[in-house]
């Protein structure tokens, strides 16, 4: 199958067109013999060029029109071996061939045979099934072949004068022509079949290749989710074992500091002058802050570490809990509070037991200064949201600035007005994306401030637990 | 009894810090040091360079940090363990770490405590001082060869 199939098909029609012309002047020639009258010959002359002209033509037309396309030879090419391959129903072209010429070979010598008992007719209907078979066998080629075959052979062995190959009568070059004919048309329409089914093979083969395509590709695709999903769990661990390096080695260093400077003070303690001894507490201060400071950040960077849980959470119950052990520890403090009953939301209880205590002690922090400190928890609706909030009346902040609030070290007070690291609500935030939900604070300067979040998907508990 | 710690420590300042500690908690037993897993073990199997060095008592406590060069802290607990020799031998941890994770293995590996360094070294005395006086003092360690 060297030949690409506009090739091969270009190499039939030209064979074809031999045949068929040479055929063309062997017969009308005998045609015209029959004629003595030279005004009939010469009509019957222009009749036949134009007759061979109308026949070529109509010849052409079909070549033309079933001439495989060039562009598509590569695809067709590519499906080819493919389907040579699966279709093991299909007889190799050779075979066909073969067929052809030994069935045909052999009807010639069965009809030499009956011919004598029967009146020596030529009897040419004989080679039709030949020709049949050997048509839907092989289409096209294998059909003309045994069609050719039959037709010289008949007429050199079968048709009066033998061993020649004229033709006398007419009426056996009328058969023969009939032959020639019926051959033709057997071979033509037996080859649009072979086409027709090829053609639904190939499609059933191209459709067998574009399933097998949206196989692989999807297996490519999981492939890479699995990629990426495996590059994330790499990333998180990689972060994880950061996280674990800052808790264990960042600490080591700050303890040496602080831990000499103590040693100083302990063990040189009276050498040292006023302003020494200051320095060295500077030290001792600014380890202790920094040592506060790594805490914080594994602290954010634990809070939505592990698998987010969805527990039944009763926010009230929780709040009311918090606030009272705040107001164990620092029992002097003047702070009412108000929680409003039944806040049952679906949650990760661990996460949102930080969210809770970090926005509580915020508000107990910075109602420090207030002679009547209040701190409030409620909801409220809105755009078609419910939001958690914790209110105070507390030092409040710039509404300007209220973007910076959760970033992380990103405080609004100094130190010396209120103590703090800045985590708490960078913390919160982050448990609370980890939610799905949203956090914002509002507030005025001296007028309290008011955090409210989120959950998106905890209604439907809450409903649950409202009936 | 000779009553010896056995103070497994990589970090060198920790290591004065506690020392320093010990002795201002009027401890006064014998601290030996290994600097990272491999040579607490062989320390206390007599292997490597302490090969030879002949019949020793096991201490009467170790004080094993996690994170160490070559072998960490939770693998010496289990090779610890593991032996017939020195299963019984109290270990606690003293590390840097406060992770849930450490503490958990620690335990299941057979650790004795679990204390935590602070990192304020007012707490971080007072931590080991206590530690030195609890295990040396107060507590009956199992009777070892």
């Amino acid at each position: 199958m060297g030949l690409s199939s506009r090739r091969r098909f270009i190499l039939h029609a030209t064979c074809g067109y031999l045949l068929f012309g040479s055929a063309w002047i062997f017969l009308s020639d005998r045609l015209l013999l029959s004629f003595t009258d030279v005004e009939a010959l010469t009509r019957l002359s222009t009749a036949k060029g134009i007759t061979f002209i109308l026949l070529t033509a109509l010849l052409l037309l079909i070549a033309l029109s079933i001439i495989p396309d060039r562009t598509a030879e590569e695809s067709r090419t590519r499906l080819r071996s493919a389907d040579i391959a699966r279709s093991s129903d299909r007889i190799p072209a050779w075979a066909a061939y073969l067929f052809a010429v030994a069935v045909t070979v052999a009807m010639l010598y069965v009809r030499e045979a009956i011919a004598v008992s029967f009146d020596d007719r030529p009897m040419l209907v004989l080679f039709m099934p030949p020709i049949i078979l050997s048509s839907v066998l092989g289409g096209f080629g294998p059909g003309l072949t045994a069609t050719a075959i039959a037709a010289i052979g008949i007429d050199y062995w079968g048709i009066p004068p033998v061993a020649s190959l004229r033709i006398e009568k007419e009426h056996d070059l009328f058969q023969w022509c009939l032959l020639i004919a019926s051959g033709l048309l057997s071979s033509y329409l037996s080859e649009l079949l072979h086409r027709a089914r090829r053609q639904a093979e190939r499609r059933r083969i191209r459709q067998e290749q574009a399933k097998e395509e949206i196989r692989r590709l999807n297996a490519g695709l999981e492939q890479r989710v699995a990629q990426r999903t495996a590059e994330l769990v790499a990333a998180n661990t990689e972060l994880e074992s950061f996280a674990y390096a800052v808790s264990h080695d960042l600490r080591a260093p700050l303890r040496a500091m602080s831990g000499f400077s103590q040693a100083l003070i302990e063990d040189y303690g009276d050498q040292l002058q006023g302003e020494a001894r200051m320095y060295l507490d500077q030290i001792i201060v600014g380890s202790r802050r920094m040592g506060e400071l790594i805490d914080g950040l594994l602290a954010l960077s634990r809070s939505t570490r592990g698998q987010l849980q969805r527990d039944a959470v009763d926010l009230s119950a929780m709040a009311g809990r918090i606030l009272n052990g705040l107001k164990e520890e620092n029992p002097s403090r003047q702070i009412e509070w108000r929680v409003e009953p039944d806040l049952a939301v679906s949650g990760d209880e661990r996460m949102l037991e930080v969210v809770i205590r970090n926005l509580l002690e915020n508000a107990w922090k910075y109602t420090e200064k207030k002679d009547k400190a209040n701190i409030r928890v409620f909801t409220r609706e809105e755009g078609g949201n419910r939001w958690y909030c914790i209110e105070d009346n507390g030092a409040g902040f710039e509404a300007a600035y209220a973007g910076k609030l959760f970033q992380p070290f990103q405080r609004l007070h100094r130190q010396d007005e209120y103590p703090g690291l800045g985590i708490g609500l960078a913390t919160a935030q982050r448990i609370i994306h980890r939610h799905g939900g949203t956090i914002r604070g509002e507030g005025s300067p001296e007028r309290g401030a008011t955090f409210c979040f989120t959950l998106p998907h905890s209604g439907t508990t809450e409903i649950k637990e409202g009936q | 009894m000779n009553r010896t710690i056995l103070l497994v420590e990589d970090n060198p300042q920790d290591e004065m810090l506690i020392l320093r500690s010990l002795k201002k908690a009027n401890v006064g037993n014998r601290i030996d040091v290994a600097r990272d897993g491999q040579q607490a073990l062989d320390y206390l199997f007599s292997w490597g360079q302490f090969a030879g060095a002949g019949e020793k008592t096991l201490p009467t406590v170790i004080l094993l940090d996690i994170g160490l060069p070559r072998l960490s802290g939770l693998e010496v607990l289990q090779r610890i363990r593991e032996d017939d020799r020195t299963r019984l031998v109290p270990v606690v941890i003293l590390t840097s770490s406060d992770e849930e994770s450490d503490r958990l293995r620690s335990y299941e590996s057979g650790a004795n405590s679990f204390v935590r360094k602070p990192v304020e070294f007012a707490a971080f005395a007072e931590t080991v001082s206590r530690l030195g006086i609890y295990w040396v003092l107060t507590n009956e360690p199992p009777c070892l060869k």
